[in-house]
């Protein structure tokens, strides 16, 4: 161990050492108590003395050299006070951090804590199967590593703000997901159309194992068919409702679907468009006619939509396979759409996860329904689809999951940049949250307020982090930890930002380059 | 300003410490020396370059009554001889093949007390051949910021490179560390 500095004083909430070395925020030391090595976090530090403010103001004259010429030791300028939190030794019994409640006393020899101490801020080990190795601890060479077990059933948030490496960071989860050690079955749901370029995961021999290769599914929106008996009455007023349908029209589309959906039970089958817009003009009973024929108006628009099928829906089960990444690539399609194929994916998958585990579904009856093994989605652009303001299709039945799906192996990763604008509710069920650095107030507001498990100084570093650099905190790991997330295996992810004055000069160059330069067509005056 | 040859000018009559001792400036000397001058003697570490932090003509008369008359002689001269000029000389440090701003050993009663040259105050002020006023932050206590400014004003002659780098600290003594 390597002796850093001593402990000079103590607060109610954590003790001050002196060193020379620059430690960052988030950054681990330890001293010994009791034969135990206490685990301790750096919160601020800042230079233990300063120079008088007279020995500055001179642009040319050096502060050291006045403090040389004066007779002040320079020395005593390179001193920093650190602030640190007691996180707690590490309790082989109780695999977990356990605060001794005594500060160290003042002269307490403080060390770095070495890879030993620091590989019990993970729960797993790199490469034991269920690990997900995403990085390295800030300024150490020791690798975090998280517990895939904890994250995909109690559900992850990522949140950065743009350019801070979500993406990025997103595609090396699902490196780690998609590896032998873990073979899960996960699902993108992509709003941008970036993720696409993970399809390298198939090909690449890092991923694969003896017996084990994984498989990369795309799905693209014109491939996505919703069945219309799979819409609920709600789902078709608010896709068919511009602010003009009336209450009345509500009220007999209401009628007409539930009549329906009698029947439909009765013969144990899906009902089709035409059976729908049948039963709607059946309601007619010549008082009604324009209500009836401005509800037919707007269902024949919606229905013209092909994304909605007779007989065709969600094929979970080729969407969910271990060993197998689905990518959803809805970037063509409008917000409402993207909400609503989002919203009927959960609710499948919702009733089939449970029907599974309690035995209503079996592999040989519900072949499309039997899903026996847990899922993972990762939502981009959470806040589409479970909004802080307003409603979204989709946002009821992912606060069910959120709240309930753990119970049923249904884990959802919430992707975000904006916290502020994702449902607090849904943000605080995350109890693995990857934050990335996030400037606006509001959404550090959202993250301290939603977050229980992230103190106060960390979240003051947020804006200060650099690019690729996270704060992992929650249950698939010991105690909250700043992470330099390692290098992707796969390509990059789109969605960088595009270097417009390079790709302007090039565009511009190159068409310059292939314009042929003709005679001019008038008579020149060379003067002759 | 003694610009040529280290010149006498009176003697220690009483040693308080290492540092503070109490110089007889006879009534017939034609130096009448100034607070924040630089003075010299000698010492068996060498050279001790010390500053006029004071002067006592005073008669306190309250302190008289309290003691013999051989005792005034001692202790309280000035009561007795008011003719003579009493300083109050400050040793900075010593000045021997290299200056060392910790006087360990103190001069005799008698050694005669000299002003010194500029080339003397320049070789104190230099190490390393770099300006150097470190007793300042040393003795500041000691010594108060009035007296460390007048021997900044002194400085300002002697090491005139240093000039730029007295006034920040002129004006930091000034200030008090108020800004």
């Amino acid at each position: 161990m390597t002796v850093v500095g001593t402990v000079l004083t103590h607060s109610k909430d954590d003790f001050t050492f002196i060193t020379k070395y620059q430690f960052k925020a988030g950054e681990f030391v330890c001293y010994l108590m009791n034969c135990n090595h206490i685990l301790a976090r750096v919160r601020h530090t800042e230079p233990l003395n300063d120079y008088p403010v007279e020995f500055l103001f001179d642009a040319v004259i050096d502060a050291s050299d006045l403090a040389a010429f004066y007779g002040l030791d320079n020395n005593d300028y390179q001193y920093y006070r650190v602030s640190a939190a007691v996180v707690g030794y590490f309790d082989r019994t109780f695999n977990e951090f356990v605060n001794p409640r005594v500060k160290p006393l003042s002269g307490t020899k403080i060390e770095l804590a070495d890879a030993q101490i620091l590989s019990d801020v993970n729960r797993v080990s790199k490469g034991e199967v269920g690990s997900a190795h995403i990085g390295t601890i800030m300024g150490t060479n020791s690798g975090a590593v998280l517990s895939v077990r904890e994250m995909v059933s109690q559900h992850l948030s990522i949140i950065a703000a743009t350019g801070a490496g979500k993406s990025y960071t997103v595609g090396v989860i699902v490196e780690e997901l998609m590896s032998k050690n873990n073979m899960a079955s996960v699902l993108i749901f992509d709003p941008h159309g970036e993720y696409s370029v993970l399809s390298d995961i198939q090909d690449n021999p890092a991923f694969c194992g003896d017996d084990y290769r994984p498989k990369v599914k795309i799905v693209k929106s014109d491939q996505i068919k919703i069945r219309v008996s799979d819409l609920r009455v709600a789902d078709f007023i608010s896709i068919m409702d511009d602010g003009s349908m009336t209450e009345k029209m509500k009220t007999f589309f209401k009628k007409a679907y539930d009549k329906l959906k009698k029947d439909d039970k009765r013969k144990i089958r899906n009902f089709t468009k035409n059976e729908l817009q049948e039963t709607i003009e059946s309601l007619r009973d010549g008082k009604n006619e324009s209500t009836i024929e401005a509800i037919l108006w707007r269902y024949k628009i919606i229905t013209a939509e092909k994304m909605f099928d007779d007989y065709q829906t969600i094929p979970l089960r080729s969407y969910f396979q271990p060993g197998q990444l689905t990518i959803i690539d809805v970037s063509n399609i409008g917000e409402w759409k993207q909400q609503l194929i989002a919203d009927i994916l959960l609710r499948h998958l919702f009733d089939a996860r449970k029907g599974t585990d309690n035995e209503y579904y079996s592999e040989h009856k519900h072949p499309d329904r039997y899903i026996p093994y847990p899922t993972f989605i990762i939502l981009e652009e959470a806040h589409r689809f479970a909004p802080q303001a307003g409603e979204a299709k989709s946002k009821n039945m992912l606060k069910t999951i959120l709240s309930e799906g753990r119970k049923f192996g249904i884990g959802i990763a919430m992707v975000t940049q904006r916290p502020s604008k994702l449902d607090a509710d849904s943000l605080s069920q995350c109890m693995t949250q990857i934050t990335m650095r996030i400037i606006n107030p509001s959404d550090q507001k959202q993250i301290e307020q939603s977050i229980e498990s992230v103190s106060r100084d960390l979240i003051e570093e947020l804006p200060s982090l650099a690019r690729g650099q996270a704060i992992i905190s929650g249950v698939a790991i010991n105690t909250p930890v700043t992470v330099s997330i390692r290098s992707r295996c796969t390509a990059q992810i789109r969605g960088q930002s595009k270097d417009a004055p390079g790709i302007w000069r090039a565009y511009k160059l190159e068409q310059d380059s292939n314009t042929i330069v003709t005679a001019p067509s008038h008579k020149l005056n060379v003067g002759v | 300003m003694n610009e040529g040859s280290n010149q006498i000018f009176g003697e220690i009559i009483r040693i308080d410490n290492v540092n503070t001792y109490l110089v007889k400036v006879q009534s017939e000397s034609s130096f009448e020396p100034g607070v924040g001058e630089f003075a010299g003697v000698n010492s068996c570490d060498g050279l001790v370059v010390c500053v006029i932090k004071g002067v006592q003509r005073s008669v306190p008369e309250e302190l008289a009554t309290l003691l013999s008359f051989e005792q005034e002689l001692k202790y309280l001269p000035y009561n007795t001889d008011f003719k003579s000029s009493y300083y109050i000389v400050f040793g900075l440090g010593v000045l021997s093949d290299d200056i060392k701003y910790r006087i360990r050993t103190a001069p005799q009663i008698r050694s005669p007390v000299k002003r010194l040259n500029k080339e003397t105050i320049r070789k104190f002020h230099l190490k390393d051949d770099k300006p150097n006023i470190s007793y300042f932050n040393q003795y500041r206590e000691t010594l108060g910021d009035d007296l460390l400014l007048a021997i900044s004003d002194e400085l300002m002659y002697m090491l005139p490179e240093a000039s730029r780098m007295l006034l920040i600290v002129k004006k930091y003594l000034e200030g008090s560390g108020k800004l």
